[in-house]
C-alpha cells in the first residue's frame, strides 16, 4: 500500500459515468494555458492511476485526472493514490451497471469521490442530470459547485447552438456574460466545458484564456468525432463506447445538431448494463421516436430490445434494420451511406464498431 | 534522571495489554510492519525441539516475504541457529578468529578441588548454569570466589537436574546488548540494576513513586514497578539511607531484590568505533546470519570487552524503554532491511493511531483453537478521523444500535461503559461516516446529553463492546461489578514477562551494586 499523494497544487479528479474522458481533455486544455499539467491519458484504472501518480513531477502546477469508479471501491483506493482537492462527477447513469444492483449503489460508488477528496476541496456536479441528483452531499464539508444548461446552476451555458462542428454557448463569468466555443458535440458535452470552465474561473482564469483553452480541445476519436468525407458525406464516431444515457445524447446530437439530406444511426450492443441491459436498450428504442432519421440500422443480440421497443412505441418498422453477422452489415452500411448523407456510428466497445468506421474512412477520403 | 518512556510517543497507547508480556518482541515488530501497510498474519506451530509452540508471524507484500519468529527471521538456516544457540559452539568460532569471548568449562564433577583446578585463570564473578535438563529449566547463580562455588554446589546439589554444569565469566547484571542488523550496530545497552538518582529536593519515597509512574507508562508487566516494601527498606538501610532521606543531586542509590529486575541504559552513542566494528564482525563470523543481538562485557575504563553470546531471542524493550539515553526503535531496522521498500512509508502518520489487538493471539492461537490469524490491513485512507463520543441512556438496546452502525459504516473503534447509564464511543474513520454516525445518534430519541470530541488516543481496529449495557431487569450489584472488572484485569495481567530466573547471593550482590556505583 502506498501513502496518499496530497498536492498543494489543482489536483483535479475527474469522474462520472460518461463525459469523463471529454471534461478532462477540456479541463486539461483550458488548464495548460497558463499551467504546466500533468494529464491522465484515457487509461484510468487502479494500476494506470500508480503509474501517473510516480510520473507526477514537482514541475506540474496542475494536475488533471481521469478516474473511472465503475466498480465500488475503486474511488477509495484511487483517492487514497492521490487526494484531489477538485472534484469532478459529470454523469451518474447505467454505464456499467453489472458492478451493481441499483442505481443508488452506482450514485453511492461515483459519491467515493466526495468522500475520498480532500473535505476543504470543491467538488463539481452536473445540475442537470436525473440521477446525480441523489448524491448526498450534507457531509461534504467542501464546496459544492453545479454546472448545467437549467436555471439555478452555479454556471448556466445558455443560447446553446451548434456552430462550426462545435457547440457555441454562454456562460457567466464574474458577472459578466461571455461568448464560448468548445469543438465537440451535443449539450452534454456543454456541460462538460462548463466543468472545466468552472474549475478554471476558481483560479482565476480570464474569460480570454478560457475561450484559448476551449479552441485548443482536441476531439477524441471514437468520441463523437465529425468527419467530413468526400461527397458532403459525415461520419459521427461515437463507437468508442455507449450506455443508454450517452447513446441517446449521440442521437440527439445527430437529429439535432447535423445537416444533412440522409441521416443514418448504426446501433450497436451496450456492454457491462447487467440486470439493466434490457431496460437500457429499450430506453433507447423508446427515445428514437423523438427523432427523425431515414434509417436505423442495430446489430447485435441486446440490440433487438431497442428494435422492438422502437417498434412497440411506432417508431417505423421500415426504418429499422437489425444484423447479426458484422460483414453483412458493413456491406449494408457502405451501400446506404451516399453522397450528403450523415452516418452515426455508436456502440460499446465490445461490439467492435471501429471496424465499420474503418472500412467507411478507407473508402472515403477526409475533406477539410 | 533522563527517562525515556515517552521517546516514540507514536507509540504510546498502542501495544494492547495482552501484548505486555512475552509476546512484547513479536508484537512490535510485527506492528512496525503493519503501520508501514504490509501484510501480517500469525500462526501457531509447535517446536520438536523445544517441546512447545511458538508464535511464527508473516509479513509480505508484493515485492517480499519473510516469516519471523520473536524477531529472528525464519529463513536463518537451521545450522546458523544451531550455532547461536549454543554459547560454546559460538565462543569458539568467535575464538578461532581471534574475538574475544569470556572463559567458559563444562564440568560434571562436584569435586570442589577439581573444579578450582578447572577454573583457573576464570575471572569472578562466574555463572553456574545447569544444562543438558529435560525441562530446559535452567538454575543459575553467579558467584563471586571459589567458596561461593563450593557453597552453591554443595547446598543447592538437588536444584540441579544433572551434573554438567556450565561455568563462564558473567557480569550478568551489567551485560551489554548491541542489535546489529544489515552490518550497522542499530542499538546497544547496559544492563543497570534498578537506581534512583538523586534531585537535592526529593525523598527517597517520592523519587520511588515517581519512578514507579514511568514505569507503569511502559508496556510491561505491572510487576515491573519497585514495590516499596521492607525488602526496599532493608537496601537502603544498607546503603546508610532511609525512605525519608533526600539524596543529594545526581546521587545514585541502586535498589537490588531478588527478582532481579534492572534498567537499561541506552548506550549506543557511547561505544567506540573499533567495538562497534567488533561487534558487527561477530555477527558476520557466524555463517548467515545478517542480524542479531551480541551480548558482550565491556569495561569502558580500559576498552575491553569479551563476548558473551549471541541471542536467539531479544527482550526488545530494553531497547525501547531505556531509563537513560535514547530509545532505539530496533523493529524499524528489521523491517526496514526485509522490506526496504518500505522505508519512512507509516501510514500511520496520516491516520488515527490504529493498534490491531492480541487476544485472539493470546486467546485462540495458543491454546490451538485457531491456527492462524491474519491481521486486517492497516485502516488507510484520506479523511480518516478518530472522535470520541459520550453519552448517557437508558435504553436496554444500545448495543444492536450501535453496533449496526459500526457494521454497517465500516468504522473502528470502541463502546466504553463508564458507569450505569453513561456510555463513550471511540469511531475512527471516514470524517462523513463519523458525522453520519453523531447526527445519528442525535437522531434518536434514546441518547441524552451527547458530546464529540477529538480522540487522540489509540484506536483498535474493528469494533469491540467492552462492558455491556445491562438490562435493568438484570442489573448486578456494585460489588459483582467491581469483581467483574477485577477479573478482566487479574486476567490481563497473566501474562508476566519473566525470562531471567537468575539468582544471586547476597555477597554478590553487593560486589556488583559496589562495581556499578564505581562506573557512575
Amino acid at each position: 500500500m502506498e501513502k496518499t499523494l496530497y498536492l498543494d497544487r489543482p489536483t483535479v479528479a475527474i469522474t462520472g459515468s460518461f463525459g469523463k474522458t471529454t471534461a478532462k481533455e477540456i479541463t486539461a486544455s483550458i488548464l495548460s494555458v497558463k499551467y504546466d499539467i500533468y494529464k491522465s491519458n484515457n487509461s484510468n484504472t487502479i494500476n494506470a492511476v500508480r503509474k501517473h501518480v510516480k510520473r507526477i513531477t514537482d514541475k506540474h502546477e496542475a494536475i488533471v485526472l481521469e478516474m473511472a469508479m465503475n466498480i465500488k471501491g475503486t474511488g477509495k483506493t484511487k483517492c487514497t493514490m492521490i487526494q484531489p482537492n477538485i472534484g469532478v462527477i459529470t454523469s451518474v447513469g447505467h454505464a456499467h451497471f453489472k458492478h451493481f444492483n441499483s442505481i443508488y449503489e452506482i450514485v453511492k460508488s461515483k459519491s467515493e469521490m466526495m468522500k475520498y477528496m480532500d473535505p476543504k476541496g470543491t467538488l463539481y456536479l452536473n445540475f442537470d442530470d436525473e440521477y446525480s441528483q441523489f448524491i448526498d452531499t450534507q457531509y461534504f464539508t467542501g464546496d459544492i459547485v453545479k454546472c448545467g444548461v437549467s436555471s439555478g446552476a452555479d454556471y448556466r451555458a445558455t443560447d446553446i447552438r451548434f456552430n462550426n462542428d462545435g457547440m457555441e454557448f454562454f456562460v457567466k463569468l464574474k458577472g459578466v456574460k461571455e461568448r464560448m466555443f468548445v469543438p465537440v458535440l451535443g449539450e452534454h458535452n456543454v456541460i462538460n466545458a462548463l466543468f472545466g470552465i468552472a474549475i478554471a474561473d476558481k483560479f482565476n482564469f480570464s474569460a480570454d484564456e478560457i475561450r484559448k483553452g476551449l479552441e485548443n480541445v482536441e476531439v477524441q476519436k471514437g468520441r463523437l468525432a465529425l468527419e467530413h468525407l468526400e461527397g458532403n458525406r459525415k461520419l459521427l464516431d461515437d463507437s468508442h463506447n455507449a450506455n443508454p444515457a450517452s447513446m441517446i445524447a449521440g442521437l440527439k446530437v445527430l437529429n439535432n445538431y447535423i445537416d444533412g439530406d440522409k441521416k443514418i444511426a448504426l446501433l450497436g450492443d451496450m456492454a457491462e448494463l447487467g440486470s439493466f441491459n434490457r431496460e437500457g436498450h429499450e430506453k433507447v428504442g423508446t427515445a428514437l421516436k423523438k427523432f427523425e432519421f431515414d434509417k436505423v440500422y442495430l446489430y447485435g443480440q441486446s440490440s433487438k430490445y431497442i428494435l422492438n421497443k422502437a417498434v412497440e412505441v411506432g417508431f417505423s418498422e421500415n426504418k429499422l434494420f437489425h444484423f447479426d453477422n458484422i460483414d453483412h452489415l458493413i456491406e449494408e452500411i457502405v451501400k446506404e451511406f451516399e453522397e450528403n448523407t450523415t452516418l452515426m456510428v455508436k456502440a460499446s466497445h465490445a461490439t467492435n464498431f471501429s471496424k465499420v468506421v474503418e472500412k467507411i474512412l478507407d473508402i472515403y477520403k477526409r475533406v477539410e | 534522571m533522563n527517562n525515556n518512556p515517552n521517546c516514540f510517543s507514536e507509540l504510546e497507547d498502542i501495544v494492547p495489554k495482552t501484548a505486555y508480556g512475552e509476546a512484547f518482541t513479536i508484537y512490535m515488530v510485527a506492528y512496525e510492519a503493519w503501520r508501514r501497510g504490509l501484510n501480517v498474519s500469525l500462526e501457531n506451530v509447535y517446536s520438536s525441539t523445544e517441546y512447545r509452540n511458538h508464535i511464527h508471524y508473516r509479513v509480505f507484500d508484493n515485492e517480499n516475504d519473510e516469516s519471523f519468529t520473536w524477531e529472528r527471521p525464519l529463513s536463518m538456516p537451521k545450522s546458523t541457529l544451531r550455532i547461536i544457540s549454543s554459547k560454546s559452539k559460538t565462543r569458539r568460532i568467535l575464538t578461532k578468529e581471534d574475538v574475544p569471548t569470556v572463559k567458559s568449562k563444562v564440568l560434571n564433577t562436584t569435586d570442589p578441588d577439581l573444579i578450582t583446578s578447572r577454573l583457573e585463570g576464570f575471572l569472578f564473578p562466574l555463572r553456574i548454569s545447569s544444562i543438558d535438563s529435560p525441562e530446559h529449566n535452567e538454575v543459575n547463580y553467579i558467584v563471586s570466589d571459589f567458596q561461593e562455588i563450593k557453597t552453591i554446589i554443595k547446598e543447592k546439589k538437588e536444584e540441579f537436574k544433572s551434573n554438567k554444569m556450565l561455568i563462564e565469566e558473567s557480569l550478568s547484571h551489567e551485560h551489554c546488548h548491541a542489535y546489529i542488523v544489515n552490518g550497522e550496530v542499530v542499538g546497544a545497552y547496559r544492563n543497570v540494576p534498578l537506581y534512583i538518582k538523586g534531585d537535592g529536593k526529593k525523598s527517597v519515597n517520592e523519587l520511588l513513586k515517581e519512578i514507579n509512574e514511568l514505569l507503569n507508562k511502559i508496556p510491561s508487566d505491572r510487576q515491573f514497578t519497585i514495590r516499596i516494601n521492607k525488602e526496599i527498606e532493608e537496601i537502603l538501610n544498607q546503603q546508610n539511607h532511609s525512605l525519608n532521606s533526600v539524596l543529594k543531586k545526581g546521587e545514585i542509590i541502586f535498589l537490588d531484590k531478588e527478582d532481579e529486575k534492572n534498567f537499561s541504559v541506552d548506550i549506543t552513542d557511547n561505544l567506540p568505533s573499533n567495538l562497534k566494528n567488533d561487534l558487527i564482525k561477530v555477527i558476520s563470523l557466524i555463517p548467515n546470519l545478517s542480524q542479531g543481538e551480541v551480548e558482550f562485557i565491556y569495561d569502558e575504563e580500559y576498552d575491553k570487552y569479551k563476548i558473551y553470546a549471541i541471542n536467539t531471542q531479544v527482550n526488545l524493550k530494553k531497547y525501547l524503554y531505556p531509563i537513560e539515553g535514547s530509545a532505539r526503535f530496533i523493529p524499524k531496522a528489521i523491517i526496514d532491511y526485509y522490506f526496504p521498500e518500505t522505508q519512512e512509508k507509516y501510514l500511520s502518520d496520516d491516520t488515527p493511531k490504529f493498534y490491531f489487538d492480541y487476544e485472539i493471539i493470546e486467546d485462540e492461537i495458543q491454546n490451538a483453537r485457531l491456527s492462524k490469524a491474519v491481521i486486517p490491513q492497516y485502516p488507510y485512507e484520506p479523511n480518516l478521523v478518530a472522535k470520541l463520543i459520550t453519552f448517557t441512556s437508558s435504553y436496554d438496546g444500545i448495543k444492536e444500535i450501535i453496533k449496526s452502525n459500526f457494521f454497517k459504516l465500516n468504522i473502528n473503534g470502541e463502546f466504553n461503559v463508564i458507569n450505569e447509564n453513561q456510555f463513550e464511543l471511540i469511531l475512527a474513520g471516514n470524517y462523513q461516516d463519523v458525522a453520519y454516525f453523531h447526527d445519528f445518534l442525535k437522531s434518536q430519541p434514546y441518547f441524552e446529553n451527547i458530546e464529540f470530541k477529538d480522540h487522540h488516543f489509540g484506536v483498535r481496529v474493528g469494533y469491540s463492546f467492552n462492558g455491556l449495557p445491562i438490562p435493568k431487569s438484570n442489573v448486578l450489584n456494585t460489588t459483582e461489578n467491581q469483581n467483574i472488572e477485577d477479573q478482566e484485569i487479574t486476567s490481563s495481567l497473566k501474562t508476566n514477562y519473566n525470562n531471567n530466573n537468575l539468582r544471586k547471593t547476597p555477597k554478590t550482590i553487593k560486589n556488583i551494586i559496589e562495581k556499578i556505583k564505581n562506573k557512575f
